[in-house]
């Protein structure tokens, strides 16, 4: 319906508040302003020149921040607000048949007190923090003292149980503590923009090497079924800040742990990809890092979901009030993912668990698989796996370095294979095994290997994470390298090169056998043999030790009983001696009433025997076998096995 | 050989001659146990000197093996070459230590001959170790043997650098002996065994390589290969119809070959093909699809209606044994057959059990047993006819007199455990043969009693398998006898599994050394969960430890302990080898025990040689 003027001036015309009306359709524009509207026009002469359209004036920037500060991302329900010189109007729109009436408020006054409440607010927040960063630095120093102290008395060897419970439950509660001053000044820095990405090029398997040696403790002490998962690795090796990206996978991860029962599972995915996810091509976001961290847990209610980002939000519950945390960690993580331009979400359920995902735009690194390849291409490897679905990745992942594989799932496959390879031109580089194959033990079997293909030939061995448990053994049964899993082409191809002439030339060939230093200690070498006694005292020399001998069995006790507490720390024990054998000479010693004797071990030096034999030496107190004459690599690995944990 | 080698050796002789029944069973049983108790005495002295033989000479010279003199080392390669000669086994075990030492000091010091050569030796040695764990069905030598060999073989690439035509002669004995490392699990490594052998075949037809080296016996080595490749019937089995035809030409050929030079053989000798040779030739026509299932079967129905009933010779028993226990395996091959020819089966069981207990002597002859236990590994059990239960009671166990009778003695002794145990604690015995309650049990008193005693008679069915073990080596044993041994559990398993009559005491086979805490003993992979017999299990296990405790020393497990000091050591183990709940039963039961002990050795070896001598 049209309105005329009169009309229009019937209905708007008393209204106090300048009320203006537009016409919706075109020629669009002001086509009515009441007494109240005009004198605001005229007071404020400086009324666009071409008089556009109001909303033109309600893009006023100031106002857009005032409607920011005010109604956060709002959007269309945040108020608008129209700056006319110093006064603030409040701007109504509404329909009105053809028309669209805009009425203004003078909230010019509360705009301002509005505005100043946020300023102070931002002010007492970064206060706030500031404060808390200082205080932290304050106590972080201190505590720095307590945990560092506390770790070196717990390392001090025997005490009083009472005592070591005691240091115990400090470490824990202070390693707890400078958990939570680290949070809180991570939050710090990131409010106040000190906080900045630090990136450089990082192999992905490093990065989860740094998660994992983190996260699996955690999930092994809670008896937690934790697994990784890899998906596409379009590139290994990224140009990113692995520090802060470690911190979002172990903030998730701890905290998927902390809220799972015992019993429960907990899996980390990781995947690179090639493409951006949105669609551009850009030179910095030519791939995309998936992380996704799941967990079968407690699970969030629905209310809280959208909370779980807020600076120290927890869920109100019985069971997430009895475990430890600041609330802080998710604030935290949002942060660090947005500064990496990256977006994060979850899904969670009560009772069923959560799952938080992440995409971040990366680019990726310079590798050095093309000189792998160039140095690896054409040779052949011989690889144990009796997994089908590893050894699949295994077979691609080789094949893509260029290497020529045969496959076999068990011991006579192998050994057919390098019968094969005997009687042909074929030359294996390698033999990749894995750790653990059916039916078979592995360390009868390398030796083998060992011995029929010399010493110079690389084995290596797909290994969990912490195969420091059996290394020892291993090592000794012919593994020269150990690969790790979950299995990256970077860790592969670099631990297959390693053994190549060029990789030797570069690096060195890894010295798996660490040496350690045993110039603290001291053995007793028992062994009637002159000719084996120098041969003995030669090896042994090599180490670094200390050795005493005696010429039979009853000058080793006479020695043993005549020294002082803890002299000798190992005794190594011919059996076959005049005078006393060696039998009698550790039992005579185990029956000693001083505190070394029950504790100190004694080495048989013989291989060969009876079981009887055997259990006759283990029963009077004997420890282990070796066999003579002694060589190097066999005394490093016993004086490992047995000194090896006190020196580390 | 040094003096304690020879002195070693005539030890083991002695032992063995010591150890072996005479041709005629005793009559008087008392007076032969008496006997038999002077014997083990000497026995015992023997193995003591031998053990410290090689614990003083022996095992130092092996420890130091890379500082031993050279005529030490050829004297312990001559000695070792007495324990191990051709396939006369004196020390198996001791053989392959002192082969492996040997392998030891020529890898150090560079010998490539002698390495060759006991590269081939150590791998003759484990591969008869291999075929003792046959029945256990167990690979724990395979890849060694396989290993050995090849690596001997692999010196074909330095033939030219190696003069000594005796170290040749060894690189080429190991390249046709790679194919023995295959003979086991044949499904999975038949076509691999069928390249060992033509590879090495190609070599041994060529004349360069004869050229080279004249007086290698060619022409035997070439034999023997042929021969080695006409076992590749079990490929064809495998294959059933989908074999690959250059293998099926292959195969043939080798058959043609042999039995060419077997009926040469034959004209000029004027003795008859043995028969194991005239049934691979038929089978192999047979899997090659030239002849019929039908023809075969014929065929041996045929040889033997021609069979000597009377007669013991090899020939003898081979077609009384030997030729229904390769009838059987045929027919398992085809349903329909082994249900048709049920009848002529029966018949032929029914002629063996006959033809066993008519056999003249002791009836331990080892020609005897090994047919025996060809004839245990194909049985078939058809319902009306000879049970495996039986043919192994009454036939197969009593072999060997000295496990037979602690197999009587463990099986009553375990009967008496439960009745004890019936009388005073049935829950015990809940869930065997399904019983849930006192009554229950009670109902099926005497088929409990059975079970028992049956299981107690065939719990140990698996020592047959490792029986060389099993008497006293004549020395303390090694290590790798003790694994070994420990083999058997897996081999009475696999025995008793193969037929209905008993394969419920298969799990008593397999379990009754596994600890009762599941702790310790073997195998580790027995599980007590899910067993309703493990209540028999658990009182065989005391019964058998009762058994080998007080047994003098004639099996490896004996201690030769009274009755009280038996149930104190088995007090002592009680919850964590044995079960407490009836190792608990042992005192009261102790004057049953002390009157069952009285005679029981003496009636048991009565029983034993009773069934030696053909009588039931």
């Amino acid at each position: 319906m049209d309105w005329s003027m009169k009309q229009m001036d019937e209905i708007w015309g008393k209204v106090g508040a300048p009320v203006f009306l537009f016409a919706k359709r075109q020629p669009c524009g002001q086509i009515y302003a009441n007494q109240s509207a005009v004198l605001l026009l005229e007071k404020y002469g400086s009324c666009p020149e071409d008089r556009r359209s109001l909303t033109d004036l309600l893009q006023d920037p100031e106002a857009e921040a005032l409607r920011r500060g005010l109604a956060g991302e709002g959007g269309d329900s945040a108020p608008l607000f129209c700056h006319l010189g110093r006064e603030i109007y409040s701007a109504v729109l509404t329909d009105w048949g053809e028309y669209c009436v805009c009425i203004l408020q003078d909230v010019s006054r509360y705009y301002q007190d509005t505005q100043k409440a946020l300023e102070d607010a931002q002010l007492a927040s970064r206060a706030k923090t500031n404060f808390l960063s200082a205080i932290s630095h304050d106590i972080r120093t201190p505590m720095n003292a307590i945990v560092g102290m506390t770790g070196i008395a717990l390392m001090q060897g025997e005490m009083p149980p009472r005592i070591k419970d005691c240091l115990d439950k400090i470490q824990i509660a202070s390693g707890h503590m400078m958990s939570l001053l680290n949070d809180v000044l991570d939050m710090s820095r990131i409010e106040s923009g000190r906080m900045l990405l630090e990136k450089s090029d990082v192999d992905m398997a490093d990065l989860l090497h740094k998660i994992l040696i983190v996260v699996k403790p955690q999930a092994e002490a809670k008896k937690l079924n934790f697994t990784v998962e890899l998906g596409k690795m379009d590139e290994e090796r990224l140009f990113i800040d692995d520090v802060r990206i470690c911190q979002i996978c172990n903030n998730l991860l701890s905290n998927a742990i902390k809220f799972t029962s015992a019993g429960g599972n907990v899996n980390l995915f990781l995947e690179v990809e090639r493409g951006s996810g949105d669609g551009e091509e850009r030179p910095d976001r030519e791939l995309t890092l998936r992380i996704q961290v799941k967990d079968n847990g407690i699970g969030m209610s629905p209310d809280f979901l959208p909370r779980i980002f807020q600076p120290f939000e927890r869920e109100r519950s019985m069971t997430v009030s009895k475990i430890q945390g600041t609330g802080l960690g998710m604030a935290i993580t949002q942060s660090l993912v947005r500064m990496m331009e990256g977006n994060i979400s979850v899904e969670s359920e009560v009772g069923k668990g959560s799952c938080f995902s992440i995409e971040l735009p990366v680019r990726a690194a310079k590798t050095d698989l093309d000189r792998y390849y160039e140095v690896l291409k054409g040779r052949w490897i011989l690889l144990l796996n009796d997994d089908p679905l590893l050894s699949r990745t295994l077979t691609d992942m080789l094949k893509t370095l260029g290497m020529q594989v045969d496959l076999a799932s068990n011991a006579m496959e192998v050994v057919y294979a390098i019968n094969r390879a005997a009687f042909s031109d074929k030359e294996y580089f390698a033999f990749l095994t894995a750790a653990k194959v059916a039916d078979l033990e592995m360390v009868e079997f390398l030796p083998q290997i060992r011995s029929r293909m010399g010493s110079k030939f690389p084995i290596l061995m797909l290994s969990e994470e912490d195969w420091s448990e059996t290394e020892y053994f291993l090592t000794k049964a012919g593994v020269d390298a150990f690969i790790p899993l979950p299995l990256f082409l970077s860790r592969l191809s670099a631990g297959l090169y390693a053994f190549t002439d060029e990789g030797k030339l570069e690096g060195g060939k890894k010295d798996t056998l660490s040496k350690m230093d045993f110039s603290a200690y001291r053995i007793l070498l028992v062994e009637d043999n002159e000719l084996n006694r120098e041969i003995a005292q030669e090896i042994l020399s090599v180490t670094g030790v200390s050795v005493e001998t005696a010429e039979n069995g009853e000058k080793a006790v006479g020695c043993f009983e005549k020294s002082e507490l803890f002299h000798y720390d190992i005794v190594f024990m011919d059996i076959q001696m005049p005078v006393m054998n060696g039998l009698d000479a550790t039992r005579r010693i185990r029956s000693l009433n001083r505190p070394d004797a029950s504790s100190v071990p004694i080495i048989a030096m013989t291989a060969n025997a009876f079981l009887e034999d055997v259990h006759d030496s283990l029963e009077a107190g004997m420890n282990a076998h070796l066999s003579k004459p002694l060589d190097m690599e066999q005394v490093y690995d016993c004086l490992k096995q047995f000194l090896g944990r006190r020196n580390s | 050989m040094k003096q304690y080698q020879e002195r070693y050796l005539d030890n083991l002789t002695e032992i063995t001659e010591l150890m072996t029944l005479s041709e005629q069973l005793p009559e008087n049983t008392e007076l032969f146990l008496r006997l038999r108790q002077e014997r083990m005495v000497r026995i015992e002295e023997l193995i003591k000197e031998n053990t410290e033989l090689l614990r003083k000479k022996l095992l130092p010279l092996i420890d130091d093996i890379i500082s031993a003199p050279e005529d030490e080392i050829n004297d312990l390669e001559e000695f070792a070459g007495r324990l191990l000669s051709g396939n006369k086994q004196v020390d198996l075990c001791l053989d392959y230590i002192v082969r492996n030492a040997l392998l030891t000091y020529a890898r150090k010091w560079e010998k490539r001959d002698m390495l060759i050569r006991e590269l081939y030796h150590t791998g003759m040695a484990l591969f008869y170790m291999q075929d003792s764990l046959l029945e256990a069905d167990l690979s724990l030598y395979r890849w060694k043997v396989s290993m050995m060999f090849g690596e001997a073989a692999s010196y074909i690439k330095m033939y030219d650098e190696i003069e000594d035509a005796e170290t040749r002669g060894y690189i080429h004995r190991s390249m046709a002996n790679l194919a023995l490392s295959y003979s086991w699990a044949p499904e999975e490594n038949a076509v691999k065994k069928m390249d060992v052998i033509r590879y090495s075949l190609k070599i041994l037809n060529d004349p360069a390589y004869h050229a080279k080296t004249p007086s290698l016996p060619w022409d035997v080595f070439v034999y023997k290969s042929h021969q080695e490749r006409m076992s590749g019937t079990s490929y064809l089995r495998y294959a059933k119809g989908n074999a690959r035809p250059e293998l099926v030409r292959e195969i043939l050929e080798s058959s043609q070959y042999v039995w060419e030079r077997l009926k040469e053989d034959s004209r000029r000798t004027g003795k008859r093909i043995s028969f194991p040779w005239e049934l691979r030739y038929e089978t192999i026509q047979y899997h090659c699809g030239i002849r019929t299932l039908t023809y075969l079967l014929s065929w041996i129905e045929t040889r033997y209606m021609e069979r000597d009933v009377s007669s013991y010779t090899m020939e003898g028993i081979e077609s009384n044994i030997y030729l229904p226990a390769s009838y059987a395996r045929y027919l398992s091959e085809d349903d329909n057959m082994k249900y048709k020819k049920r009848e002529i089966l029966g018949y032929m069981y029914r002629m063996m059990v006959r033809y066993v207990r008519d056999m003249p002597g002791n009836q331990l002859d080892a020609k005897l047993v090994r047919n025996l236990m060809l004839a245990m590994n194909t049985f078939i059990e058809y319902p009306g006819g000879v049970t495996f239960k039986d043919f192994l009671k009454d036939l197969v166990v009593c072999r060997n007199p000295d496990i037979y009778v602690t197999l009587v003695m463990t099986a009553n002794i375990s009967q008496m455990l439960v009745k004890r145990a019936l009388e005073q604690k049935p829950e015990t015995l809940f869930g065997v043969l399904s019983c849930k309650d006192t009554a229950q049990l009670r109902e099926k008193e005497e088929e409990l009693l059975s079970f028992a005693y049956e299981g107690g008679m065939f719990y140990d069915i698996g020592l047959l398998s490792v029986s060389g073990l099993m008497r006293r080596p004549g020395r303390s044993w090694l290590e790798e006898e003790q694994r070994m041994y420990e083999t058997h559990v897996y081999a009475g398993r696999n025995i008793l599994a193969r037929c209905e009559s008993t394969k419920i005491y298969e799990n008593i086979a397999f379990g009754h050394h596994r600890n009762y805490d599941e702790k310790g003993g073997f195998p580790k992979e027995y599980s007590r969960a899910d067993k309703p017999e493990q209540p028999v299990t658990d009182i065989i296990s005391v019964a058998a430890f009762l058994v080998h405790s007080m047994e003098p020393a004639v099996l490896v497990e004996d201690r030769n302990l009274s009755l009280d000091q038996a149930v104190e050591q088995a007090e002592k183990k009680a919850g964590t080898v044995l079960s407490p709940a009836f190792v608990g039963l042992l005192p009261d039961l102790k004057e049953e025990l002390r009157e069952y002990l009285k005679d029981a050795r003496i009636r048991a070896y009565e029983e034993a040689f009773r069934l030696l001598q053909g009588q039931k």
